[in-house]
């Protein structure tokens, strides 16, 4: 056999192998989504942007909640690739992304009132009708949220935190407090509790 | 306007008729003109609101670059010009930030700004849909008579003028509530095509044979016939109020410019010289 030949034959996985990344995508991973709790903090939406804040006062016309889920992932699948070079591909265009499967996902957001809010919500009462989310051009409702997290197109490991802002100011009192209640479709409930804020 | 065209294109017929008596390429003649020189605006189609920096048109000196003209003469004195000009600024004038400092001079002590001109391209960047160069394009007959290697040549053409509009939208946050206002500016049309008309004088010297020295003085006008629309949306109570911003002034100019005329001579379809 000639030498030229024989080269060929060695070093053809290598070519087939360049070939074949031509149209190989990167492995694709599925991660299983599980929320674990949630996280309340005060929100001062007076400057551009929201932002978390600890302090003691906040404008009751810019007073917000951020609601933050905490979540485990653990990965249920790991694509193979073949040949001996696992990392080599060419990134083409249709390649599929990692998915990622919420286990459980949010059923209801509602917020009640620690102290008296005004005439009609005196303290222990729902206002969750006062909080809304800010979606960049638009606020949208608790309910209407809730319908987005669960569509077809939300993408669970883009979005873990959610602002909810109070659009209606208190009537009553200065210090106010919520409490925070989460259903999960898989049955469980969270109930977590805001830090006191004057709303001045 | 109307009358302005017919006179035009009467005055094209006139040419062709000529050509029936002098016999065809007897004297044909081919000019080429490049020029630069200046604008001096007479109308400040500027209303001193914010949409002013959205369309792309000088209301100060500015320059023109004459990019062709070109007349073909069918007769010892008559013939057709065609001219195309591209207009620019002195200055870099930076209208995305004028719009903007316009934008927060307005809204600016209540509202934080967020603004942006233009649409976006393929890398998500806001680019204005039009450019920022506005041109003229013109064609009507010319006259000319030379002597002693003078020259004189008046013109008259009829054409449009092409302004660049493009739209604008600012977001604004209002400080110490969670207030929003959503504000568009969009023009009517994609683009701010105007009627023109314009009348000229080239006066020249003959260096030799091919090439000839010129000075342009023209006179032009149009009638521009712009509409913006502002759209203000207040995105918690979802009020919406529209106004109407139209730009309906006569616009006139005056051109001065330099420039060179190159020119082939034919005769029975051969370059004489």
């Amino acid at each position: 056999m000639k030498l030229r030949t024989t080269l060929f034959i060695l070093l053809f996985p290598f070519i087939a192998h360049v070939f074949w990344s031509c149209c190989s995508c990167e492995n694709t991973e599925v991660f299983e989504i599980s929320t674990c709790s949630f996280a309340v903090e005060h929100i001062n939406n007076s400057g551009e942007k929201p932002v978390i804040t600890s302090e003691d006062e906040i404008g009751k016309n810019a007073y917000g909640i951020q609601l933050a889920m905490e979540k485990s992932e653990s990965l249920c699948f790991h694509g193979k690739s073949l040949f001996i070079a696992p990392t080599l591909n060419a990134f083409k265009c249709d390649c599929l992304l990692d998915e990622y499967i919420a286990l459980d996902t949010i059923q209801d957001i509602r917020v009640r009132t620690v102290n008296d809010f005004d005439m009609e919500h005196p303290a222990g009462t729902d206002v969750s009708e006062y909080f809304f989310s800010d979606q960049e051009d638009v606020y949208i409702s608790i309910s209407d949220l809730m319908l987005r997290i669960n569509g077809p197109n939300f993408l669970y490991n883009g979005s873990s935190t959610f602002n909810l802002l109070l659009l209606t100011a208190p009537m009553q009192g200065v210090e106010h407090q919520f409490n925070i209640e989460i259903d999960m479709t898989d049955g469980r409930s969270f109930i977590e509790q805001t830090d006191k804020v004057d709303l001045i | 306007m109307r009358g302005l065209i017919l006179v035009n294109l009467f005055a094209c017929l006139c040419c062709f008729t000529c050509v029936g008596q002098d016999g065809l390429d007897k004297f044909a003649v081919l000019q080429l003109k490049p020029a630069i020189g200046f604008v001096f605006p007479l109308t400040d189609i500027a209303k001193n609101v914010i949409t002013d920096d959205l369309i792309g048109h000088e209301s100060d000196l500015h320059l023109y670059v004459q990019v062709i003209s070109a007349s073909y003469f069918i007769n010892r004195k008559w013939g057709i010009d065609f001219n195309f000009q591209l207009f620019s600024s002195f200055e870099n004038k930076d209208r995305d930030d004028l719009f903007n400092l316009n934008i927060q001079t307005k809204y600016g002590s209540t509202y934080f700004v967020d603004t942006r001109v233009g649409s976006p391209n393929f890398e998500g960047r806001y680019i204005r849909e039009n450019g920022d160069v506005s041109f003229a394009l013109g064609i009507g007959p010319r006259y000319r008579f030379e002597r002693n290697n003078f020259y004189i040549s008046p013109a008259f053409h009829l054409g449009f003028v092409e302004l660049p509009v493009t739209s604008g939208f600012t977001r604004l946050k209002e400080s110490n509530t969670h207030n929003k206002l959503l504000v568009s500016y969009s023009p009517k049309d994609e683009y701010s095509r105007s009627l023109s008309f314009t009348t000229g004088l080239t006066l020249g010297y003959r260096l030799n044979r091919y090439l000839l020295l010129n000075f342009d003085i023209s006179y032009s006008g149009y009638k521009l016939d712009l509409e913006y629309e502002e759209r203000i949306l207040d995105v918690i109570t979802q009020n919406k109020s529209t106004q109407t911003i139209s730009y309906n002034n006569v616009v006139h100019n005056v051109y001065f410019g330099l420039g060179l005329i190159a020119e082939i001579s034919f005769s029975r379809g051969r370059i004489l010289y």
